[in-house]
Protein backbone atom coordinates (compact mmCIF):
# COMPACT_ATOMS: atom_id res chain seq x y z
CA UNK A 1 0.00 0.00 0.00
CA UNK A 2 1.33 3.07 -1.19
CA UNK A 3 2.01 5.98 1.48
CA UNK A 4 0.21 9.06 0.82
CA UNK A 5 1.89 11.83 1.48
CA UNK A 6 0.30 14.55 3.84
CA UNK A 7 -0.95 18.09 2.95
CA UNK A 8 0.58 20.85 5.27
CA UNK A 9 -2.22 22.21 6.60
CA UNK A 10 -0.80 26.22 5.00
CA UNK A 11 -0.94 24.51 1.93
CA UNK A 12 -4.16 23.12 2.39
CA UNK A 13 -5.79 26.40 3.11
CA UNK A 14 -3.84 27.94 0.81
CA UNK A 15 -5.37 25.86 -2.29
CA UNK A 16 -8.93 26.41 -0.76
CA UNK A 17 -8.83 29.68 -0.67
CA UNK A 18 -7.91 30.00 -4.22
CA UNK A 19 -10.64 27.22 -5.13
CA UNK A 20 -12.81 29.81 -3.68
CA UNK A 21 -12.01 32.64 -4.59
CA UNK A 22 -12.01 31.29 -8.29
CA UNK A 23 -15.69 30.55 -8.59
CA UNK A 24 -17.70 33.56 -9.71
CA UNK A 25 -20.76 32.69 -7.00
CA UNK A 26 -18.34 33.65 -4.30
CA UNK A 27 -17.63 36.99 -6.01
CA UNK A 28 -19.85 40.39 -4.93
CA UNK A 29 -22.67 38.62 -3.19
CA UNK A 30 -25.91 40.54 -2.06
CA UNK A 31 -26.82 39.74 1.28
CA UNK A 32 -29.08 41.17 3.91
CA UNK A 33 -28.60 40.67 7.94
CA UNK A 34 -28.19 41.60 11.12
CA UNK A 35 -24.67 43.36 12.35
CA UNK A 36 -23.42 41.87 15.53
CA UNK A 37 -19.69 42.19 17.36
CA UNK A 38 -19.55 45.79 15.12
CA UNK A 39 -15.51 46.37 16.15
CA UNK A 40 -13.94 49.05 14.30
CA UNK A 41 -9.93 48.61 14.84
CA UNK A 42 -7.00 51.39 15.21
CA UNK A 43 -5.56 50.13 11.95
CA UNK A 44 -8.82 50.94 10.37
CA UNK A 45 -10.18 47.87 9.38
CA UNK A 46 -13.66 47.11 10.88
CA UNK A 47 -14.78 43.50 11.91
CA UNK A 48 -17.84 42.18 12.42
CA UNK A 49 -20.48 39.58 11.86
CA UNK A 50 -23.83 39.47 9.60
CA UNK A 51 -26.50 36.80 10.91
CA UNK A 52 -30.12 36.24 10.89
CA UNK A 53 -32.08 33.70 12.50
CA UNK A 54 -31.17 30.72 10.13
CA UNK A 55 -26.84 31.34 10.47
CA UNK A 56 -24.22 34.12 10.41
CA UNK A 57 -20.43 34.73 8.64
CA UNK A 58 -17.70 36.85 9.63
CA UNK A 59 -17.48 39.88 7.60
CA UNK A 60 -14.47 42.42 6.81
CA UNK A 61 -14.26 46.38 5.87
CA UNK A 62 -11.14 47.02 4.46
CA UNK A 63 -9.92 50.55 5.75
CA UNK A 64 -11.20 53.09 3.14
CA UNK A 65 -12.39 49.86 0.99
CA UNK A 66 -16.25 51.09 1.20
CA UNK A 67 -17.84 54.19 2.85
CA UNK A 68 -19.23 53.33 6.08
CA UNK A 69 -23.15 54.45 6.98
CA UNK A 70 -23.12 56.58 9.59
CA UNK A 71 -24.40 55.66 13.30
CA UNK A 72 -23.97 51.89 12.31
CA UNK A 73 -23.84 49.58 15.10
CA UNK A 74 -24.89 45.82 16.33
CA UNK A 75 -28.52 45.05 15.45
CA UNK A 76 -28.93 46.97 12.86
CA UNK A 77 -30.49 45.19 9.14
CA UNK A 78 -27.84 45.83 6.30
CA UNK A 79 -27.37 45.16 2.83
CA UNK A 80 -23.77 44.17 2.25
CA UNK A 81 -22.49 43.28 -1.30
CA UNK A 82 -19.08 41.40 -0.87
CA UNK A 83 -16.56 38.37 -2.06
CA UNK A 84 -16.31 35.28 0.04
CA UNK A 85 -12.89 34.34 0.91
CA UNK A 86 -10.70 32.15 3.51
CA UNK A 87 -8.92 34.13 5.95
CA UNK A 88 -6.18 31.79 6.05
CA UNK A 89 -3.92 32.26 9.34
CA UNK A 90 -6.96 31.47 11.32
CA UNK A 91 -8.61 29.09 8.51
CA UNK A 92 -11.67 31.54 8.98
CA UNK A 93 -14.57 32.20 6.12
CA UNK A 94 -15.27 35.53 5.80
CA UNK A 95 -17.17 37.98 3.67
CA UNK A 96 -14.99 40.83 2.64
CA UNK A 97 -17.23 43.91 2.41
CA UNK A 98 -17.62 46.04 -0.85
CA UNK A 99 -20.69 47.96 0.17
CA UNK A 100 -22.49 48.07 2.93
CA UNK A 101 -25.88 50.22 3.03
CA UNK A 102 -28.17 50.20 6.31
CA UNK A 103 -31.95 48.91 5.16
CA UNK A 104 -33.79 50.78 7.54
CA UNK A 105 -31.84 54.27 6.92
CA UNK A 106 -32.73 53.97 3.12
CA UNK A 107 -36.29 53.43 4.34
CA UNK A 108 -36.18 56.33 6.51
CA UNK A 109 -34.58 58.75 3.92
CA UNK A 110 -37.45 56.81 1.16
CA UNK A 111 -39.75 58.40 2.65
CA UNK A 112 -38.46 61.73 3.96
CA UNK A 113 -37.97 62.28 -0.20
CA UNK A 114 -41.80 61.44 -0.70
CA UNK A 115 -43.06 63.53 2.09
CA UNK A 116 -40.96 66.43 0.88
CA UNK A 117 -42.09 65.68 -2.54
CA UNK A 118 -45.46 65.92 -1.80
CA UNK A 119 -44.77 69.34 -0.06
CA UNK A 120 -43.30 70.97 -2.51
CA UNK A 121 -45.69 69.55 -4.94
CA UNK A 122 -48.40 71.03 -2.72
CA UNK A 123 -46.38 74.52 -2.88
CA UNK A 124 -46.41 74.75 -6.88
CA UNK A 125 -42.76 74.43 -6.56
CA UNK A 126 -42.53 71.26 -9.12
CA UNK A 127 -44.91 72.26 -11.40
CA UNK A 128 -43.97 75.85 -11.38
CA UNK A 129 -42.90 76.88 -15.45
CA UNK A 130 -39.22 75.78 -16.18
CA UNK A 131 -36.56 78.68 -17.42
CA UNK A 132 -35.14 77.66 -20.94
CA UNK A 133 -32.01 77.13 -21.49
CA UNK A 134 -29.86 79.87 -23.58
CA UNK A 135 -28.39 78.80 -27.23
CA UNK A 136 -25.48 80.90 -26.40
CA UNK A 137 -24.66 80.80 -22.78
CA UNK A 138 -22.29 83.23 -22.05
CA UNK A 139 -21.31 82.39 -18.28
CA UNK A 140 -21.66 78.70 -16.72
CA UNK A 141 -21.19 78.13 -13.18
CA UNK A 142 -20.80 74.15 -12.29
CA UNK A 143 -21.09 73.49 -8.76
CA UNK A 144 -19.72 70.25 -7.44
CA UNK A 145 -16.85 68.71 -6.14
CA UNK A 146 -14.21 70.23 -6.33
CA UNK A 147 -11.48 67.92 -7.94
CA UNK A 148 -14.07 64.77 -9.19
CA UNK A 149 -13.81 63.09 -11.65
CA UNK A 150 -17.20 64.20 -12.70
CA UNK A 151 -15.76 67.85 -13.27
CA UNK A 152 -12.97 66.71 -14.99
CA UNK A 153 -15.13 65.00 -17.88
CA UNK A 154 -17.37 68.15 -17.96
CA UNK A 155 -14.57 70.53 -18.64
CA UNK A 156 -13.51 68.52 -20.86
CA UNK A 157 -16.24 67.53 -22.69
CA UNK A 158 -17.58 71.29 -22.98
CA UNK A 159 -13.38 72.38 -23.96
CA UNK A 160 -14.25 70.05 -27.05
CA UNK A 161 -17.65 71.32 -27.68
CA UNK A 162 -17.02 75.22 -27.49
CA UNK A 163 -13.70 76.65 -26.35
CA UNK A 164 -14.56 79.48 -26.52
CA UNK A 165 -17.34 79.25 -22.73
CA UNK A 166 -16.72 80.81 -19.99
CA UNK A 167 -16.79 79.04 -16.77
CA UNK A 168 -17.01 79.55 -13.07
CA UNK A 169 -15.97 75.75 -10.65
CA UNK A 170 -17.47 76.39 -7.38
CA UNK A 171 -15.74 73.30 -5.89
CA UNK A 172 -17.95 71.97 -2.71
CA UNK A 173 -18.54 68.94 -0.70
CA UNK A 174 -21.01 67.04 -2.03
CA UNK A 175 -21.81 63.80 0.17
CA UNK A 176 -21.53 63.75 3.81
CA UNK A 177 -22.70 65.95 6.60
CA UNK A 178 -21.39 69.26 5.43
CA UNK A 179 -22.71 68.64 1.79
CA UNK A 180 -26.00 69.96 2.23
CA UNK A 181 -25.18 73.30 3.24
CA UNK A 182 -21.95 73.30 1.11
CA UNK A 183 -24.05 73.13 -2.29
CA UNK A 184 -26.74 76.02 -1.07
CA UNK A 185 -23.57 78.21 -0.45
CA UNK A 186 -21.93 77.60 -4.07
CA UNK A 187 -25.49 77.76 -5.66
CA UNK A 188 -25.44 81.25 -3.87
CA UNK A 189 -22.48 82.04 -5.50
CA UNK A 190 -23.81 81.17 -8.69
CA UNK A 191 -26.62 83.18 -8.12
CA UNK A 192 -24.47 86.36 -6.67
CA UNK A 193 -22.62 86.04 -10.35
CA UNK A 194 -25.70 86.92 -11.97
CA UNK A 195 -25.96 89.96 -10.71
CA UNK A 196 -25.51 92.78 -13.31
CA UNK A 197 -23.43 94.55 -10.55
CA UNK A 198 -21.17 91.75 -8.97
CA UNK A 199 -20.94 90.72 -12.65
CA UNK A 200 -19.50 94.06 -14.07
CA UNK A 201 -17.46 94.46 -10.81
CA UNK A 202 -15.70 91.70 -11.52
CA UNK A 203 -15.86 92.22 -15.44
CA UNK A 204 -17.46 89.22 -16.54
CA UNK A 205 -20.31 88.63 -18.36
CA UNK A 206 -23.36 87.39 -15.91
CA UNK A 207 -23.95 84.07 -15.24
CA UNK A 208 -26.15 82.51 -17.23
CA UNK A 209 -26.20 78.89 -16.66
CA UNK A 210 -25.85 76.46 -13.50
CA UNK A 211 -25.00 72.80 -13.31
CA UNK A 212 -25.58 71.36 -10.06
CA UNK A 213 -24.77 67.70 -9.51
CA UNK A 214 -21.67 65.11 -8.53
CA UNK A 215 -21.15 61.63 -10.25
CA UNK A 216 -22.66 58.46 -9.41
CA UNK A 217 -22.54 56.88 -6.02
CA UNK A 218 -25.06 55.21 -3.15
CA UNK A 219 -28.18 56.38 -2.84
CA UNK A 220 -26.76 58.04 0.58
CA UNK A 221 -24.08 59.44 -1.05
CA UNK A 222 -26.39 61.45 -3.16
CA UNK A 223 -28.64 62.03 -0.37
CA UNK A 224 -27.73 65.78 -0.28
CA UNK A 225 -29.36 66.41 -3.56
CA UNK A 226 -32.89 64.85 -1.92
CA UNK A 227 -33.20 67.46 0.91
CA UNK A 228 -35.33 70.59 1.17
CA UNK A 229 -32.04 72.76 1.57
CA UNK A 230 -31.01 72.44 -2.05
CA UNK A 231 -34.11 71.96 -3.40
CA UNK A 232 -35.31 74.90 -2.30
CA UNK A 233 -31.81 76.62 -3.43
CA UNK A 234 -32.34 75.38 -6.81
CA UNK A 235 -35.89 76.53 -7.25
CA UNK A 236 -35.57 80.09 -6.35
CA UNK A 237 -32.65 80.79 -8.80
CA UNK A 238 -33.14 83.68 -11.39
CA UNK A 239 -31.13 81.68 -14.08
CA UNK A 240 -31.62 78.28 -15.41
CA UNK A 241 -30.67 75.32 -13.30
CA UNK A 242 -29.58 72.05 -14.58
CA UNK A 243 -29.69 69.08 -12.01
CA UNK A 244 -26.93 66.18 -13.04
CA UNK A 245 -26.52 63.81 -10.25
CA UNK A 246 -25.15 60.10 -10.20
CA UNK A 247 -26.47 58.21 -13.30
CA UNK A 248 -28.91 57.44 -15.60
CA UNK A 249 -31.65 55.81 -13.54
CA UNK A 250 -30.64 57.84 -10.29
CA UNK A 251 -33.75 60.53 -9.66
CA UNK A 252 -33.60 63.07 -6.86
CA UNK A 253 -35.37 66.19 -6.05
CA UNK A 254 -33.20 68.15 -7.34
CA UNK A 255 -33.66 66.64 -10.39
CA UNK A 256 -37.50 67.78 -10.28
CA UNK A 257 -37.23 70.89 -8.91
CA UNK A 258 -34.32 71.87 -11.58
CA UNK A 259 -35.16 73.84 -15.08
CA UNK A 260 -33.62 70.63 -16.73
CA UNK A 261 -32.85 67.52 -15.44
CA UNK A 262 -29.35 65.67 -17.03
CA UNK A 263 -28.49 61.95 -16.56
CA UNK A 264 -25.13 62.84 -16.15
CA UNK A 265 -22.57 65.58 -15.46
CA UNK A 266 -21.80 65.29 -18.80
CA UNK A 267 -24.96 65.12 -20.24
CA UNK A 268 -25.85 68.68 -18.70
CA UNK A 269 -22.68 69.97 -20.61
CA UNK A 270 -24.29 68.25 -23.84
CA UNK A 271 -27.42 70.16 -22.64
CA UNK A 272 -26.42 73.72 -22.30
CA UNK A 273 -22.39 73.96 -24.07
CA UNK A 274 -23.48 74.21 -27.61
CA UNK A 275 -21.58 72.47 -29.93
CA UNK A 276 -19.35 75.20 -31.72
CA UNK A 277 -18.39 73.03 -34.91
CA UNK A 278 -22.60 72.74 -35.56
CA UNK A 279 -22.81 76.05 -35.15
CA UNK A 280 -20.37 77.52 -37.33
CA UNK A 281 -21.84 74.72 -40.06
CA UNK A 282 -25.65 76.04 -39.82
CA UNK A 283 -24.15 79.51 -39.79
CA UNK A 284 -22.21 78.27 -42.97
CA UNK A 285 -25.33 76.60 -44.60
CA UNK A 286 -27.14 80.13 -44.10
CA UNK A 287 -24.65 81.91 -46.02
CA UNK A 288 -25.31 79.35 -48.96
CA UNK A 289 -28.70 79.78 -48.35
CA UNK A 290 -28.53 83.58 -48.12
CA UNK A 291 -26.41 84.27 -51.55
CA UNK A 292 -28.78 81.38 -53.86
CA UNK A 293 -31.91 83.34 -52.73
CA UNK A 294 -29.71 86.39 -53.89
CA UNK A 295 -28.39 85.22 -56.48
CA UNK A 296 -31.92 83.65 -57.25
CA UNK A 297 -33.89 87.22 -57.45
CA UNK A 298 -31.16 88.68 -59.78
CA UNK A 299 -31.83 85.66 -61.62
CA UNK A 300 -35.10 86.43 -61.57
CA UNK A 301 -34.53 89.83 -62.44
CA UNK A 302 -33.11 89.03 -65.74
CA UNK A 303 -34.74 86.82 -66.57
CA UNK A 304 -37.75 89.36 -66.55
CA UNK A 305 -34.88 91.65 -68.12
CA UNK A 306 -34.48 89.30 -70.87
CA UNK A 307 -38.34 88.56 -71.43
CA UNK A 308 -39.19 92.49 -71.88
CA UNK A 309 -36.42 92.92 -74.32
CA UNK A 310 -37.95 89.72 -76.17
CA UNK A 311 -40.62 91.22 -76.17
CA UNK A 312 -39.64 94.53 -76.96
CA UNK A 313 -37.68 93.17 -80.28
CA UNK A 314 -41.07 91.09 -80.88
CA UNK A 315 -43.13 94.34 -80.79
CA UNK A 316 -41.57 95.86 -84.13
CA UNK A 317 -41.19 92.57 -85.95
CA UNK A 318 -45.16 92.34 -84.78
CA UNK A 319 -45.25 94.93 -87.49
CA UNK A 320 -43.07 93.70 -90.06
CA UNK A 321 -44.96 90.91 -90.05
CA UNK A 322 -48.02 92.38 -90.95
CA UNK A 323 -46.26 94.91 -92.89
CA UNK A 324 -45.74 91.45 -94.56
CA UNK A 325 -49.07 90.56 -94.51
CA UNK A 326 -49.78 93.87 -95.82
CA UNK A 327 -47.54 93.00 -98.70
CA UNK A 328 -48.62 89.85 -99.25
CA UNK A 329 -52.18 91.44 -99.43
CA UNK A 330 -50.76 93.83 -102.15
CA UNK A 331 -48.55 91.37 -104.05
CA UNK A 332 -51.93 89.04 -104.67
CA UNK A 333 -53.59 91.81 -105.34
CA UNK A 334 -51.23 93.20 -107.84
CA UNK A 335 -50.87 89.50 -109.36
CA UNK A 336 -54.71 89.29 -109.56
CA UNK A 337 -54.58 93.40 -111.29
CA UNK A 338 -52.00 92.34 -113.30
CA UNK A 339 -53.11 89.37 -114.36
CA UNK A 340 -56.17 91.40 -115.77
CA UNK A 341 -54.26 93.91 -116.91
CA UNK A 342 -52.51 91.19 -119.21
CA UNK A 343 -55.72 89.77 -120.16
CA UNK A 344 -57.12 92.79 -121.38
CA UNK A 345 -54.10 94.07 -123.20
CA UNK A 346 -53.97 90.11 -124.85
CA UNK A 347 -57.75 90.93 -125.76
CA UNK A 348 -56.34 94.20 -127.14
CA UNK A 349 -53.42 92.52 -128.99
CA UNK A 350 -56.07 90.07 -130.33
CA UNK A 351 -58.33 93.08 -131.46
CA UNK A 352 -55.54 94.97 -133.02
CA UNK A 353 -54.40 91.44 -134.73
CA UNK A 354 -57.88 91.21 -136.34
CA UNK A 355 -57.53 95.11 -137.68
CA UNK A 356 -53.80 94.34 -138.50
CA UNK A 357 -55.40 90.63 -140.63
CA UNK A 358 -58.29 93.33 -141.73
CA UNK A 359 -55.41 95.84 -142.79
CA UNK A 360 -53.45 93.54 -144.67
CA UNK A 361 -52.28 94.52 -148.60
CA UNK A 362 -53.44 91.24 -149.63
CA UNK A 363 -56.89 91.81 -148.25
CA UNK A 364 -56.68 95.07 -150.26
CA UNK A 365 -55.79 93.18 -153.27
CA UNK A 366 -58.45 90.59 -153.03
CA UNK A 367 -60.90 93.79 -153.58
CA UNK A 368 -59.16 94.51 -157.12
CA UNK A 369 -56.83 96.32 -156.52
CA UNK A 370 -53.11 96.10 -157.15
CA UNK A 371 -50.04 96.94 -156.11
CA UNK A 372 -46.50 97.96 -157.91
CA UNK A 373 -43.53 96.94 -156.68
CA UNK A 374 -40.03 98.10 -157.98
CA UNK A 375 -36.86 96.05 -159.17
CA UNK A 376 -35.94 96.14 -155.27
CA UNK A 377 -39.59 94.93 -153.72
CA UNK A 378 -40.19 98.33 -152.68
CA UNK A 379 -43.57 99.52 -152.82
CA UNK A 380 -44.20 101.86 -155.42
CA UNK A 381 -46.58 105.03 -153.90
CA UNK A 382 -45.75 108.25 -156.39
CA UNK A 383 -45.45 107.98 -160.23
CA UNK A 384 -42.28 110.09 -159.13
CA UNK A 385 -40.62 106.85 -158.09
CA UNK A 386 -41.51 105.72 -161.39
CA UNK A 387 -39.12 106.60 -165.22
CA UNK A 388 -40.25 105.75 -168.49
CA UNK A 389 -38.98 102.49 -169.86
CA UNK A 390 -38.95 100.93 -166.28
CA UNK A 391 -40.26 97.81 -165.34
CA UNK A 392 -42.49 97.44 -162.56
CA UNK A 393 -44.22 94.41 -160.99
CA UNK A 394 -47.83 94.23 -160.31
CA UNK A 395 -49.11 92.55 -157.64
CA UNK A 396 -52.48 90.89 -157.40
CA UNK A 397 -54.10 89.02 -154.84
CA UNK A 398 -53.49 85.74 -156.48
CA UNK A 399 -50.17 86.05 -158.48
CA UNK A 400 -47.99 89.12 -160.43
CA UNK A 401 -47.33 90.14 -163.59
CA UNK A 402 -44.18 92.74 -165.10
CA UNK A 403 -45.18 95.73 -166.86
CA UNK A 404 -43.67 98.85 -168.85
CA UNK A 405 -43.82 101.97 -168.18
CA UNK A 406 -44.91 103.98 -171.08
CA UNK A 407 -46.44 107.70 -170.11
CA UNK A 408 -45.72 109.43 -166.64
CA UNK A 409 -48.65 111.47 -165.68
CA UNK A 410 -48.37 113.40 -162.19
CA UNK A 411 -51.47 114.91 -160.82
CA UNK A 412 -50.53 118.65 -160.27
CA UNK A 413 -50.71 119.20 -156.92
CA UNK A 414 -53.88 120.66 -154.82
CA UNK A 415 -53.02 123.91 -152.86
CA UNK B 1 -21.99 91.09 -29.21
CA UNK B 2 -22.93 94.01 -27.23
CA UNK B 3 -27.10 94.62 -27.28
CA UNK B 4 -28.22 92.00 -29.44
CA UNK B 5 -27.10 88.20 -28.59
CA UNK B 6 -25.96 85.57 -30.46
CA UNK B 7 -29.93 83.89 -30.50
CA UNK B 8 -31.25 87.59 -31.51
CA UNK B 9 -28.60 87.55 -34.14
CA UNK B 10 -29.69 84.13 -35.51
CA UNK B 11 -32.85 84.81 -35.63
CA UNK B 12 -32.95 88.06 -37.58
CA UNK B 13 -30.61 86.16 -39.92
CA UNK B 14 -33.14 83.21 -40.20
CA UNK B 15 -35.51 85.35 -40.86
CA UNK B 16 -33.70 87.42 -43.47
CA UNK B 17 -32.78 83.89 -45.22
CA UNK B 18 -35.98 83.00 -45.36
CA UNK B 19 -37.14 85.96 -47.05
CA UNK B 20 -34.50 85.80 -49.35
CA UNK B 21 -35.42 82.32 -50.29
CA UNK B 22 -39.14 83.06 -50.82
CA UNK B 23 -38.14 85.48 -53.10
CA UNK B 24 -40.81 88.25 -54.66
CA UNK B 25 -38.41 91.22 -53.40
CA UNK B 26 -37.34 93.91 -55.82
CA UNK B 27 -33.52 94.18 -56.19
CA UNK B 28 -32.61 97.05 -54.02
CA UNK B 29 -34.69 95.51 -50.84
CA UNK B 30 -33.19 92.55 -51.70
CA UNK B 31 -29.67 93.92 -51.43
CA UNK B 32 -30.17 95.51 -48.49
CA UNK B 33 -31.66 91.83 -47.16
CA UNK B 34 -28.13 90.23 -48.41
CA UNK B 35 -25.89 92.95 -46.88
CA UNK B 36 -28.09 92.96 -43.47
CA UNK B 37 -27.57 89.33 -43.41
CA UNK B 38 -24.13 89.34 -44.37
CA UNK B 39 -23.11 91.88 -41.22
CA UNK B 40 -25.33 89.30 -39.05
CA UNK B 41 -23.67 85.98 -40.48
CA UNK B 42 -20.29 87.91 -39.69
CA UNK B 43 -21.26 88.90 -36.24
CA UNK B 44 -22.11 85.59 -35.46
CA UNK B 45 -19.09 83.87 -36.32
CA UNK B 46 -16.69 85.97 -34.95
CA UNK B 47 -18.81 85.71 -31.79
CA UNK B 48 -17.91 81.79 -32.04
CA UNK B 49 -14.70 81.80 -33.51
CA UNK B 50 -13.01 84.85 -31.61
CA UNK B 51 -14.36 84.07 -28.10
CA UNK B 52 -11.85 83.57 -25.81
CA UNK B 53 -12.82 81.11 -22.76
CA UNK B 54 -11.80 81.46 -19.54
CA UNK B 55 -12.02 78.84 -16.75
CA UNK B 56 -11.73 79.77 -12.55
CA UNK B 57 -11.64 76.93 -11.03
CA UNK B 58 -12.54 77.74 -7.22
CA UNK B 59 -13.26 76.11 -4.37
CA UNK B 60 -15.93 77.60 -2.16
CA UNK B 61 -14.60 79.65 -0.14
CA UNK B 62 -12.68 80.99 -2.69
CA UNK B 63 -15.64 81.77 -5.01
CA UNK B 64 -17.38 83.37 -1.73
CA UNK B 65 -13.94 85.17 -1.43
CA UNK B 66 -14.30 86.45 -4.54
CA UNK B 67 -18.19 87.57 -4.09
CA UNK B 68 -17.64 89.29 -0.97
CA UNK B 69 -14.49 91.48 -2.69
CA UNK B 70 -16.67 92.24 -5.75
CA UNK B 71 -19.83 93.30 -3.42
CA UNK B 72 -17.40 95.52 -1.44
CA UNK B 73 -16.50 97.67 -4.88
Amino acid sequence: MDEIEPTPVGKFVQSLRARLRSDDRNQHCLLKGEISQWKPYASGHTYFSLRDDGGQISAVIWKGRCRIPDGIKDGQEVLVIGSVDLYPARGQLQIVVERIELIQKIGAMEQQKQKLLLQLRQEGVLDRPRKSLPSFPKHLVIVTGKDSAALADMLQLSQSRWPGIRTTVVGVTVQGEKAVEEIVRGLAVARDLNRESIASSLAIPPCDIVIVGRGGGSPEDLWAFNLEAVARSIAAMPMPVISAVGHESDILVSDLVADVRASTPSHAVECCVPLVDGHLAYLLDCEDRMLQGTLRQFNDARQQLQQLTLRLQLAPSKGVSEAVRHLERLGSDLHQRTTAALQLHKQRLAVLGNALQISHPKRVLERGYMMGVDDKGKVISSVSELSKGQTVSLQFADGEADANIDNIRQHEEET
Amino acid sequence: MTEETYSDALRRLEAIVAELERGGMDLETTLQRFEEGSKLLERCQNELKEAEGRLENLRLPDAEAMIDEAKEE
